[in-house]
């Protein structure tokens, strides 16, 4: 028996697959199961007698998958490994938490300052692509460190925009 | 004006609309000229072509927008007309213009009335000479603030702010009273310079829960103008279009046969000539008020296309090359029902937040009744450079009911993977009960950006399918994707898009 944890836009499931057979149980509930790959990154999922196309894209540790139209960014832990010791992670985390760009554009205004206390959710910056304007937030509370970004500047898809220090 | 058969055209435009341009040139045996930026090099409408010439950098400005170059091309490949498609330089007066200038067809109006056309004032007037409704508001551009408050004044609250130089929802802004004004004055002012290099706004008066229907027309050189039926495009968000469908529930068929007729004495009194639109609002007592001419093809034109059986681009060649309209009003008669989706790479869920990426998968709907216009397959890279509009599933029915029915068995059919697009807002909106019945106003899309998040609240099933999804195919020994004690990433980025212009409510 194999344990995840699986998290799919913010809701978090307990998933648990046994070695045999193709029964899952998430969130202990029983789901029938069969996977096959049709092309590609294509998939054929039968849920019990359900048919389900899925196009399942890993990127950065997590799995973008569409089903129905919706795309899906879902997390994986799999409780049944040895997790590497928390202080690693912890230390790495806490170095910087970084802000990138989540596509190119143009940064139209900056809406904080260095040394700025920011919470959740708080703008950040404005960037202008696709003729539109988009509003940067924080994704978690901090003290913004560094802007590494003027208004009118341009800049690519992941290029860090601001850094925080938590 | 002589006829002359055109031979080459050169198709200032990218993406589905020129991609579909280039099927109707290819299918009446006319050569086709594409041009397009260095971002555009493996794009569809550049391998469509019969041949394709690059322009520049991918920046709008010097390429698409770069009209010395683009008529240089057309000369160079002696090409003897230019059709502009929609956006981009579909609406230049001077483009069109110096296309002529260079002994060039303009597929599109004289450059005369897209200039009078595109000055919405301008615009008001001549069609309120020819006795069409216009809303209620001032006939001049805004001198200064006490000028608004006494032109809002005499109108009433609320009012909507507008471009003079053009559409599109830029330069905006509704105001709901009078402390409002002075900040809603300067905003739309400085947006309405940066957008149209001109400055001027005027004032309407903001009607509530309005209906917005529009009529295709055509005209031709010899004063000849017929209508081919009304669209309902109410479907909107940031005064975008989203969804469109032909018939309009919301009329009937004597009001019908008033806004048609009222849409070709505008027309006339423009001498309008080529496709073009009347757009109307149409308020809670049924009165229909004339909005503005857009004086081009339109994003939804297959709607009417698949009522009425014709080509629209066809006319337009065909009315360019000097032929006078194949047919009397009485002979237009549109059928059954038609509804356009128009498919954005933009995620719903986070305020239409644009999307951009490789189509990693594509798999288009198909079967009876479906037309889809596009310019994707697998590999092609949406970029922020361009419109985020990617796709139009477009279907037909028999009566409404049938076109809902296969809209919503053609977005559940298609399958674009890669990046986010409106196919679950369509598919949310389709199925929902007030646009099943037919009452809705533009006000919708605001309701559901109220509802956060819910294309999100999927059912059961679908998560579980998601998760056990990913889980399985790990699981599966021929494709193992999940190696275990993947490391949960630290750096998601919360952000939401700003509305830049005020919305309906």
């Amino acid at each position: 028996m194999r344990e995840f944890q699986v998290s799919v836009g913010g809701r978090v499931y307990n998933v648990r697959v046994p070695k045999e057979g193709d029964t899952l149980l998430v969130d202990g509930r029983d789901c029938k199961a069969a996977l096959v790959r049709v092309h590609g990154n294509l998939y054929s999922l039968k849920l019990d007698s359900r048919s389900y196309d899925l196009h399942v894209r890993p990127d950065d540790g997590r799995f973008l998958v569409l089903v129905e139209g919706s795309e899906y960014e879902v997390w994986v832990e799999d409780k049944s490994r040895p997790r590497r010791p928390a202080s690693v992670l912890r230390s790495k985390e806490h170095k910087a938490f970084e802000i990138k760009s989540p596509m190119p554009g143009l940064v139209s205004s900056l809406k904080v300052a260095p040394g700025a206390r920011v919470s959740h959710g708080a703008p950040l910056l404005t960037l202008e692509a696709m003729k539109m304007e988009n509003e940067i937030r924080s994704p978690r509370g901090g003290v913004v460190s560094e802007i590494l970004v003027r208004s009118g500047q341009s800049v690519e898809k992941d290029d860090v925009l601001v850094r925080l220090r938590l | 004006m002589q006829s002359h058969r055109i031979q080459k055209v050169l198709v200032a435009n990218r993406g589905e609309i020129a991609l579909r341009i280039i099927r109707t040139c290819e299918e009446m045996g006319i050569r086709t000229v594409a041009v397009y930026s260095e971002a555009d090099r493996t794009a569809l409408h550049v391998r469509r072509a019969s041949e394709a010439y690059e322009i520049g950098p991918p920046a709008p400005l010097e390429s698409y927008l770069a009209m010395d170059k683009i008529i240089q091309v057309a000369k160079a490949a002696k090409c003897d007309a230019v059709h502009p498609g929609y956006g981009f330089l579909s609406e230049s007066p001077d483009f069109a213009r110096r296309v002529e200038k260079s002994g060039l067809l303009f597929i599109g109006p004289t450059a005369r009335s897209i200039r009078a056309l595109g000055d919405k004032l301008r615009a008001r007037d001549i069609v309120s000479r020819a006795g069409v409704p216009v809303v209620p508001g001032s006939t001049e551009p805004i001198r200064d603030l006490s000028h608004a408050r006494q032109i809002a004044a005499e109108f009433g609250y609320p009012v909507l702010l507008k471009a003079v130089g053009g559409g599109g929802g830029r330069g905006m802004r509704i105001v709901k009273e009078e402390k409002e004004l002075g900040q809603a004055l300067r905003e739309a002012t400085a947006e309405t310079r940066s957008a149209f290099g001109d400055p001027r706004v005027y004032i309407e008066k903001y009607l509530r829960h309005p209906r917005h229907i529009e009529v295709q027309i055509l005209g031709d050189s010899y004063d000849n103008v017929i209508h081919l039926g009304e669209r309902e495009c109410s479907i909107q968000r940031r005064f975008q279009k989203m969804i469109e469908e032909s018939p309009s529930t919301f009329i009937d068929d004597v009001l019908r046969a008033e806004i048609g007729s009222a849409a070709v004495r505008a027309a006339k009194a423009s001498r309008y000539r080529s496709a073009g639109t009347v757009e109307f609002l149409v308020d809670e007592d049924k009165k229909y008020y004339f909005l503005e001419v857009n004086t081009r093809i339109q994003v939804e034109h297959p709607v009417t296309e698949m009522r009425t059986g014709l080509d629209i681009v066809e006319e337009q060649l065909r009315i360019a090359s000097g032929e006078s309209i194949r047919w009397k009003q009485e002979e237009i008669s549109p059928r059954g029902h038609s509804i356009e989706c128009r498919i954005y790479a933009e995620d719903a869920d986070e305020g239409f937040l644009p999307s951009v990426g490789k189509i990693a998968y594509l798999r288009p709907a198909q079967g009876n009744g479906i037309r889809i216009d596009s310019a994707l397959e697998m590999g092609t890279e949406i970029t922020s450079y361009y419109d985020a509009l990617i796709s139009k599933v477009v279907s037909w029915g028999i009566d409404r009911a049938q076109a809902i029915s296969r809209m919503d068995r053609a977005l559940r059919e298609y399958l674009i993977a890669g990046i986010k697009t409106t196919i679950p807002f369509c598919l949310y909106v389709i199925n929902h009960k007030a646009f099943r019945n037919g009452e809705y106003d533009t006000g919708f899309v605001q309701e559901f950006s109220k509802r956060n998040h819910q294309t999100t609240a999927a059912d059961d099933g679908r998560l579980i399918a998601a998760i056990s999804g990913v889980l399985v195919a790990g699981e599966a020994k021929e494709a193992p994707i999940l190696t275990g004690g993947s490391q949960i990433k630290d750096g998601w980025s919360g952000w939401k898009t700003k509305r830049i212009e005020q919305e309906y409510h």
